[in-house]
């Protein structure tokens, strides 16, 4: 089940936050904001060929937590 | 329980190594013994076999090896694995004992010596009874001895000697004691290592031999215990694959024991240690995913064995424990060689392992607060007799029961509250930001700026929750700007409120006031409620008094911080403090707007300041000053409203500088620039806002240039990708996104009120003093001063033709190249209002094309602006562009004296120059006079005199002359004889008289001089009557220096009647004429 969505921008602020209220809403933005790093790293790797992928995946970013996290680049 | 009781013990983390002891080596006294043990001891690098050799002497007393069991059948183990066990194959037990004796094979007391060794061999044998351990002798020997074979005496006595100690022939060495010591030590530890090698695999056996006698009911312990024992031996070995393999069972068997809370922190330890072994051997093996995959699975299958909910901080600090180690492991092997990447690096695991201590912390602080009256019990529960556990991971009060049932609540409850007392001395701050601070370096190594800022959040709220305020806020203060930069608000509010508590309980009231500044603003995600208390408590600062404590802040720490606050107050310091808003997003933001991108000199600039507040409450501010590039201004542009401190939340509504939450506020600022700041830009380099007085505390907001702080380039971004259409507002109000910053302006001059006239006739012809009339009239209405004239080729243009451009104002005189291209500040007097002034401009263009002229004319006056008298300097210019033309063509050709056309003339025989000058100009013309200047070569036939002087042309017409002219004979003159110059003095038709004439000089073409041999020359009269005779004269001239034979032939025409010789040979003498006369009657025809 997701627990939490986001969008961002792509200078990299949040557009959209939202967590299932249970949970501690500051740990989502922190991990959201942190995998922002990896997201980073990818898409400057892919560089032009990410033009022609029209979605990236990205798979586990926390591999000793209990969530995954995935992760669309849109154009 | 020492605080380190979580780590792994020191024989577990290291690399096992075969173990052999070696006696009778006086490593003290003998010098030849010392270096035999500094040769097993030094440069041990990787290719030497891993041994670890200890020197005992030859009566050391080894472990007792128990007697060998017989049955298992009612035994019943007390726990998994003995603490003492690893280090008893390390360091204890030997797999090899090696009996150094000093003997060559010729001692001459061999019986004796023989007999003492066997006794020492003998006597280690004692001590190892019941034990696997191989015995070899050494024999360190003075001669070097000869090849195996030529001594028999060696041979001999070598067999006797194994035979006295039974020693297998393997296992007796020689060590001559000479030159070559390294080699031969390299070779006898090789051979040490084999047999090293043999125990071990015999141990392997030994104890794999135990396991048929095993059942699964009763010995499920001692199969974990025997396949940790294996792998054990099987490291030992250096067969590190079936020692993995080992490990790997053993892992298995150790998840099948039955778990129960009595005996969970047990199977964990040996998990641990187990998983610890098989990550090690995996990254030693160099495949990091299994390590990782093995980690992964041990965590899955633990995490959830917390056992005993009274000591669960004790699985957290396991579960740390486990993190850490698997990090060191990671990192230990990235320094070996192995790449790790950004998504799986050490980082993540000492992050985990942070996580897990702050877990334990939490868990520590709940189950272990008891009260101060709550004693240690006594006699300690965790003491044991020999000091340490007989099996890793049992509670020291009941070690070696195996019952699930507590036995002695009592003394179980009594063992838990020492447990529980003992973790309140733990420092967990001190672990968690050691752990943190490992991620970060890690995290800075794999490229995650994100992370690592992350973790230093986590550090600075640890050094908060551990009260080192000082290190928290240097944290926190290092990181927020990231957080600010990206927009991430919910996260800078989170930590800018830990922030505010470290600068209260500190007392650090700038730090305590640019935190409460943001936290009242745009970028904070706070409520309401909390963000009044925060505005109320910044207005009490402001007021000289101590704000309330924060929420949440630990209580002692509070006292000492109102005390602390209290002397604030009473220190008579710097009261005011200025804030740079750049780097941060305050609750007011301002934007200043200049109404236009230029003002002239003589009208007011006007600009607004904008302001609007974003906190709770309304406020009022102080003072507002703008700051210019040139600081004269800024006295004009400062607004203060004296108030009392107090008055700050009071009358909100009124005054100019009290801001309503949310509302734009306008402030129009208006001031006269300076006459010298004409063409200069006024830009606004600060914008400062004053809240508070100097009577209380003052801080002093400044904005650099015209507003803006962190958080506007990126708003201004949002709002322009914003599709959000905007509400309608009042008209005397304003969207704030819609204000667009303009902090600086031009100061232009005063419009002028005057007309610039220029009047000419173009095109100008070449060379000719062109003139331009230049008429200037004032429409003022005051008299102008100092008007200044500037005209000539405008600057800017081809360098060429600055060269050949020549200005003045003097018609009457022609103006040579050392005139300029531009006339600046010609001083023309003053000007009364409707007055017009007239002045002549001569212009001389040397070269053809168009050429922009400029007529820039300057002036003062005095003028009001504000009601205050300024004297202005105005000007307007006037351009033109101008055509320049030559005047005429003048052709130039030879014919002879018939006229005709001549491609090269004949030395010394006359031909005629002809000039032809046709007008270009489409003015008039008049040639005033012309001139040939003939070169030395030429000389004329008759008087060179002008026949065209002052003659009129029209465009189109031209005007021609004729010259007669004779070349001397020069020889052959390559490309021609120079003919000279041809003069032509011209000037406009309609130019006044006092204008100068240009002379135009023409160069005229050479001509082809040619030498001939014979020169007929006919001499015929100009008319004959019918039947009269008609005398011609021919002319004979002979050119050469030689005598020619001439043949005339002359054949008449059928007109006349020819009388005289027809035909007639004759010599003709160099340079001599002849006159050859003939007459011819006839008629022609009317």
């Amino acid at each position: 089940m997701a627990v939490c969505i986001a969008v961002i921008a792509k200078e990299n602020y949040p557009l959209y936050i939202r967590s299932t209220p249970t949970e501690n809403e500051l740990r989502f933005h922190y991990m959201v904001h942190t995998s922002l790093d990896v997201v980073d790293e990818k898409i400057s790797a892919m560089g032009k060929a990410l033009v022609d992928q029209r979605e990236l995946y990205l798979g586990l970013l926390y591999p000793t937590e209990d969530y995954k996290l995935t992760f669309w680049a849109r154009h | 329980m020492s605080p380190t009781q979580w780590d792994l013990p020191v024989e577990l983390c290291c690399r096992p190594m075969a173990f052999v002891t070696l006696t009778g080596l006086d490593v003290v006294y003998n010098a030849v013994h010392r270096a035999v043990w500094d040769a097993f001891c030094a440069n041990r690098r990787a290719d030497r076999v891993p041994i670890s050799f200890k020197v005992l002497p030859g009566d050391h007393e080894y472990p007792k090896c128990r007697p060998k069991r017989t049955s298992y059948e009612w035994y019943i183990p007390k726990g998994i694995l003995k603490t003492g066990w690893m280090n008893k194959h390390l360091n204890l037990v030997p797999a090899l004992v090696v009996v150094f004796y000093e003997l060559d094979w010729d001692e001459p007391q061999w019986k004796e010596k023989q007999s003492e060794c066997a006794t020492r061999v003998e006597i280690v044998r004692q001590s190892l009874q019941g034990r696997n351990t191989k015995v070899a002798v050494v024999l360190i020997q003075k001669k070097t001895p000869l090849p195996p074979g030529e001594d028999v005496i060696a041979s001999e006595r070598a067999a006797a000697l194994c035979n006295a100690c039974e020693l297998s022939g393997k296992s007796l060495f020689v060590l001559p004691h000479t030159d070559h010591l390294v080699g031969y030590i390299i070779r006898l530890e090789n051979a040490f290592y084999e047999h090293a090698q043999t125990y071990y695999y015999t141990e392997i056996r030994r104890v794999k031999s135990h396991k048929e006698f095993l059942n699964k009911t009763t010995h499920q312990l001692l199969f974990v215990r025997h396949q940790f024992k294996i792998a054990f031996f099987s490291e030992l070995k250096q067969d590190t694959q079936n020692a993995l393999k080992n490990y790997r069972t053993a892992y298995n068997l150790v998840h099948e024991l039955r778990a129960h809370e009595t005996n969970i922190l047990e199977i964990k330890t040996m998990a641990g240690f187990i998983n610890y072994k098989i990550c090690r051997l995996c990254f030693q093996h160099n495949t990091p995913l299994d390590a990782i995959a093995q980690f992964r699975k041990h965590i899955d299958l633990c995490k959830k064995k917390i056992g005993s909910a009274e000591l669960s901080f004790e699985h957290a600090a396991w579960m740390s424990k486990q993190f850490q180690a698997f990090g060191d492991l990671f990192d230990e092997a990235i320094k070996l060689g192995l790449t790790a990447i950004q998504t799986q690096n050490p980082g993540f695991y000492y992050q985990q392992a942070a996580y897990y201590a702050q877990e334990r912390k939490q868990l520590a602080k709940s189950l272990c607060n008891h009260e101060a009256s709550v004693m240690y019990p006594n006699p300690d529960p965790l003491e044991t007799q020999t000091g340490v556990l007989d099996f890793y991971g049992q509670r020291s009060w009941r070690q070696g029961i195996l019952s699930f049932d507590l036995s002695d609540p009592e003394k179980e409850k009594v063992g838990v509250l020492a447990i529980q007392l003992k973790e309140r001395n733990v420092a967990h701050s001190e672990i968690i930001i050691t752990l943190l601070s490992n991620a970060v370096a890690q995290f800075k190594k794999y490229k995650c700026p994100r992370m690592k800022s992350h973790l230093m959040v986590q550090m600075g709220e640890e050094y908060y929750y551990a009260k080192d305020y000082t290190k928290a806020l240097k944290l926190l203060d290092y990181v927020m700007c990231d957080y600010r930069s990206e927009g991430w608000w919910t996260l800078l509010t989170s930590i800018l409120t830990t922030a505010l508590k470290c600068s209260y309980l500190m007392a650090q009231l700038k730090d305590y006031i640019t935190y409460s500044l943001e936290l009242l603003g745009r970028a904070s995600t706070l409520k309401d409620d909390q963000k009044s208390r925060i505005e109320k408590n910044l207005i009490n600062v402001l007021m000289n008094e101590s704000p309330d404590p924060e929420p949440d802040c630990d209580i002692f720490a509070g006292k000492t911080a109102q005390k602390l606050w209290a002397d604030r107050i009473s220190l008579a310091g710097s009261n005011i403090f200025t804030i740079g808003v750049q780097d941060f997003v305050p609750f007011v933001q301002c934007k200043a707007k200049f109404h236009a991108p230029s003002f002239h000199v003589d009208v007011p600039v006007e600009f607004d300041i904008y302001l609007k507040a974003d906190c709770p409450h309304p406020i009022r501010f102080s003072k507002l000053c703008v700051s210019f590039n040139n600081q004269e201004y800024n006295q004009f542009c400062v607004i203060e409203e004296a108030s009392k401190a107090n008055e700050v939340l009071e009358n909100p509504t009124q005054g100019k500088m009290c801001l309503v939450p949310g509302k734009t506020r306008k402030l129009l600022f208006k001031f006269v620039a300076k006459t010298e700041d004409v063409g200069k830009k006024i830009e606004i380099t600060s914008v400062d806002l004053a809240l508070g007085n100097e009577t209380g505390r003052c801080v002093v907001l400044n904005w650099q240039g015209g507003g803006g702080d962190a958080a506007s380039s990126q708003e201004a971004l949002q709002a322009a990708r914003s599709f959000k259409r905007r509400p309608k507002l009042p008209d005397n109000e304003v969207h704030w996104d819609s204000i667009i910053i303009q902090a600086s302006t031009m100061i232009i001059s005063r419009v002028p009120n005057i007309s610039v006239h220029l009047q000419h006739e173009p095109p100008a012809l070449t060379n000719e003093m062109y003139c331009l009339v230049v008429t200037v009239q004032s429409h003022e209405k005051t008299q102008i001063r100092d008007v200044k004239l500037t005209a000539g080729l405008k600057p800017g243009q081809d360098a060429n033709l600055t060269q050949k451009t020549h200005v003045t104002l003097h018609g009457t005189e022609l103006c040579d190249e050392s005139y300029p291209a531009l006339l600046t500040d010609i001083p023309v007097g003053d000007l009364h209002p409707g007055e017009q002034l007239e002045k002549m401009l001569y212009v001389r263009c040397g070269t053809v094309g168009s050429r922009m002229f400029l007529v820039y004319v300057s002036y003062l006056i005095n003028t009001t602006a504000e009601e205050k008298e300024i004297v202005c300097k105005c000007h307007k210019d006037e351009t033109v562009t101008i055509e320049t033309v030559f005047p005429f063509d003048v052709a130039v050709k030879f014919v002879s004296t018939k006229f005709e056309h001549l491609e090269r003339v004949y030395a010394d025989i006359p031909f005629l120059l002809m000039t032809d000058l046709l007008s270009a100009s489409p003015w008039a013309l008049t040639v005033v006079s012309s001139e040939l200047q003939l070169a030395p070569s030429m000389t004329t036939v008759d008087q060179l005199e002008s026949q065209v002087d002052n003659v009129v042309l029209q465009t189109g017409e031209s005007a021609s002359e004729c010259f007669c002219l004779r070349c001397p004979s020069l020889g052959n003159v390559e490309g021609g004889v120079a003919t000279g110059h041809y003069i032509i003095s011209w000037k406009r038709t309609s130019a006044m008289e006092n204008i100068p004439v240009i002379r135009t000089v023409i160069t005229l073409p050479h001509v082809i001089v040619e030498n001939i041999p014979l020169h007929v020359n006919a001499d015929l009269p100009s008319f004959g009557r019918v039947r009269e005779s008609l005398p011609v004269k021919y002319h004979l001239q002979n050119k050469t220096d030689f005598v020619q034979d001439v043949e005339i032939s002359v054949e008449p025409s059928d007109a006349f009647m020819f009388s005289g010789l027809k035909q007639i040979r004759l010599p003709a003498q160099a340079f001599y004429s002849y006159q050859y006369f003939c007459q011819a009657t006839g008629s022609t025809h009317g």
